[in-house]
């Protein structure tokens, strides 16, 4: 069935990938493959929607960032306090603690910024796509990502000059 | 378990031969100066709480007082569920105040001050972890240093604690389960060292109505209890890497006999309730799943940083809670299958 | 055009390809003929690799569950999506839930079931026996989080 094709597919292609940007979000394994499972299943029941030719990681990785702010507003208002910031697993902060000026520089960045310096120069999404996914104007997406970047190098610079 | 004081802690730790320690032994000392550190240091600050399952999250918010060695008061402010709500540990008890019901409900520890015990869980401690030096650090303007504690079976990182360096009083601690996520966290916000508090911050209202268990829970070994529960309660034949039995005892789920046997491996712990009269769990606001544990159908749910695990089989009825994640729960579960 | 040196954004926004046609050009050329500005592109570049090996540096595969979880998902005809990730489930006794009990009836009062009906026991009477228990690991927190302190005041 071709839909069913289709999904497949797009697990093939895309599921490493959706998986490691859904991490970035949750930092935990469970949350991450929550994230994944459900936007895959969204996929199956829109497929028809896709339109061939685009950008389907844009498209998915709209809707993990989507399924993402609805699952944090939604423990927001379970719980009258804020849900903390997402930590880091142990090994990421030994790695940014010991040697790693730019995972520990990565590490002081806004979740927002993070989120679009890597879109731009890991996974090489255009400012347009980003905008997409991220659901803002090229024009932010712009001042965000040279915010970050200027960030990146201000703190890099300070972590490779003095000893962790 | 038997609660046992901070100054027993303090007498177990000066018992301890500091002078022919290896130079490796250095840090697994300064995590018992810090377990003991409350037993002649004094302070006042808030605390922040946070406990985290793979689906929520609960936090409080309490200003703290503590008195060395063994008088501590925790006044909560968040959540709101919570607030206003406060307790005093005064050595072997707890008080706890409830301004809204306008009562104190008061809860005695077994012998307190029994530093055997307390030598064996530490023991316990230091052969299941190594601790290793992570970093100085400041905190809050302090000096500070952070060490973590590695499982020996698994080599993951179970625990982060923060010291203070002068004081070695833990300012930040932090737990995390087998995939590396946080599962709770207990850290100063702020701290302040008083060289002395006056015992009337202790103090719980007049008027109020005093309720006292009725039954004070004793513990003794897990042999013990399974003879004194008065039925043919099981142990597990296998627990996890570096698990031992720590103490049982009987205890009373509404109007269920009910015996709970406690393990360990130092940090971790999980007990095991079972009774021979039919319960359910009602898991219902934690969200609970539906798993199996061998043919038998089980309910899992999770509490903040606490795993359930509930199932009937061969005509008991068991319930897991601890800080396992599920697949040693469920190992756990199918090694106590008759 | 060679006078003006690109301020860094141009360059990122050149390493990125976002520039227009004309800009990426003009960039281009003076990038040849400047070692200072070739050096700064040198910079980006660096960082945006530096970034590159971190992150791939730690890439997870995609766990085996959660392609299982997808195709079994998709087979269900029910909305199981929206129940998954709230992680509900029906329990399989359908029992009304028991009121929020003080922690000091744990203690003392019992309530008579009918015998035939199994008890139906809360979590936090398990959670708050076992943190009471455990209390005393040599790490562990003094108290637990008071029994007050679960779902129950929340509407689901």
């Amino acid at each position: 069935m071709e839909q069913r094709a289709f999904l497949e597919r797009a697990i093939e292609q895309h599921g490493k990938a959706t998986y490691n940007f859904a991490y970035r979000l949750t930092h935990n394994e469970a949350d991450a493959s929550d994230l994944t499972q459900e936007a895959f299943i969204r996929v199956f029941k829109a497929w028809e929607s896709f339109k061939p030719g685009t950008s389907f990681r844009s498209w998915i990785y709209r809707i993990v960032t989507n399924l993402h702010r609805d699952e944090l507003r939604r423990r927001k208002t379970r719980y009258q306090e804020e849900a903390p910031p997402p930590v880091q697993p142990i090994e990421e902060l030994i790695d940014s603690y010991l040697s790693e000026p730019v995972s520990h520089a990565l590490a002081k960045l806004t979740p927002e910024q993070r989120q679009i310096v890597l879109l731009a120069d890991v996974d090489e999404c255009s400012y347009q796509e980003i905008g997409r996914i991220v659901g803002c104007s090229v024009g932010t997406v712009r001042s965000r990502l040279h915010r970050a970047r200027e960030q990146l190098r201000k703190l890099v610079n300070r972590y490779m000059k003095s000893p962790s | 378990m038997k609660h046992v004081s901070i100054a027993a802690l303090a007498l177990a730790m000066a018992s301890m031969t500091i002078g022919t320690a290896r130079p490796d032994d250095s840090f697994e000392q300064l995590v018992f100066a810090a377990i003991a550190a409350p037993s002649h240091v004094s302070y006042t600050g808030t605390v922040e709480v946070i406990r985290m399952g793979s689906h929520s999250a609960e936090a409080a918010v309490y200003h703290v007082e503590h008195r060395a060695p063994g008088m501590t008061r925790r006044d909560y402010t968040a959540p709101s569920a919570l607030a206003g709500d406060s307790m005093v540990v005064e050595g072997p008890r707890t008080l706890s105040v409830d301004p809204r019901l306008h009562r104190v409900v008061e809860t005695s520890n077994a012998t307190a001050g029994d530093s055997t015990a307390l030598n064996a869980d530490y023991a316990l401690l230091r052969a299941n972890y190594r601790v290793q030096f992570q970093g100085n650090e400041a905190f809050d303007g302090r000096p500070a240093m952070d060490l973590i504690l590695i499982n020996k079976y698994s080599g993951r990182q179970t625990m982060l604690l923060r010291l203070d360096r002068a004081s070695k009083v833990v300012l930040d601690k932090e737990e995390f389960a087998s995939n590396g996520a946080l599962v709770s966290e207990v850290r100063f916000e702020e701290i302040s060292y008083a060289a002395s508090i006056p015992a009337a911050d202790f103090s719980v209202p007049a008027g109020y109505a005093r309720l006292r268990e009725s039954s004070a829970v004793s513990f003794g070994s897990v042999g013990d209890a399974m003879k004194r529960c008065g039925f043919a309660a099981r142990a597990p034949r296998s627990l996890p890497d570096g698990f031992s039995a720590i103490e049982g005892t009987v205890v009373d789920a509404q109007g269920v006999r009910t015996i709970q046997l406690l393990y360990s491996d130092g940090l971790r712990t999980v007990s095991v309730f079972e009774s021979s009269k039919a319960t359910t769990l009602d898991a219902t606001p934690f969200g609970p799943k539906m798993l199996r544990v061998g043919t038998a159908s089980a309910e899992y749910a999770e509490d903040g940083s606490t795993a359930l695990l509930a199932w009937s089989d061969g005509g008991l009825h068991y319930t897991l809670a601890g800080e396992l994640g599920l697949v040693d729960l469920t190992r756990l579960a199918e090694s106590l299958q008759p | 055009m060679n006078e003006t040196h690109p301020s860094i954004e141009q360059i990122v926004e050149y390493l990125h390809r976002e520039l227009s046609v004309s800009e990426d050009a003009a960039v281009h050329a003076h990038l040849a003929t400047c070692p200072q500005c070739e050096r700064r592109r040198d910079e980006e570049l660096a960082l945006t690799q530096a970034l590159r090996a971190h992150v791939r540096a730690q890439e997870r595969e995609l766990p085996q569950g959660v392609t299982a979880g997808i195709r079994h998902a998709v087979q269900r005809p029910t909305s199981f999506a929206e129940t998954f990730l709230r992680g509900l489930s029906r329990p399989v006794v359908a029992i009304p839930a028991v009121a929020a009990v003080a922690a000091v009836v744990y203690f003392g009062g019992s309530a008579w079931y009918a015998a035939s009906a199994p008890t139906p026991i809360e979590a936090s009477f398990y959670v708050d026996n076992h943190a009471a228990a455990a209390a005393t690991t040599p790490l562990s927190d003094d108290q637990p989080i008071p029994a007050a302190l679960t779902a129950n005041d929340e509407a689901r």
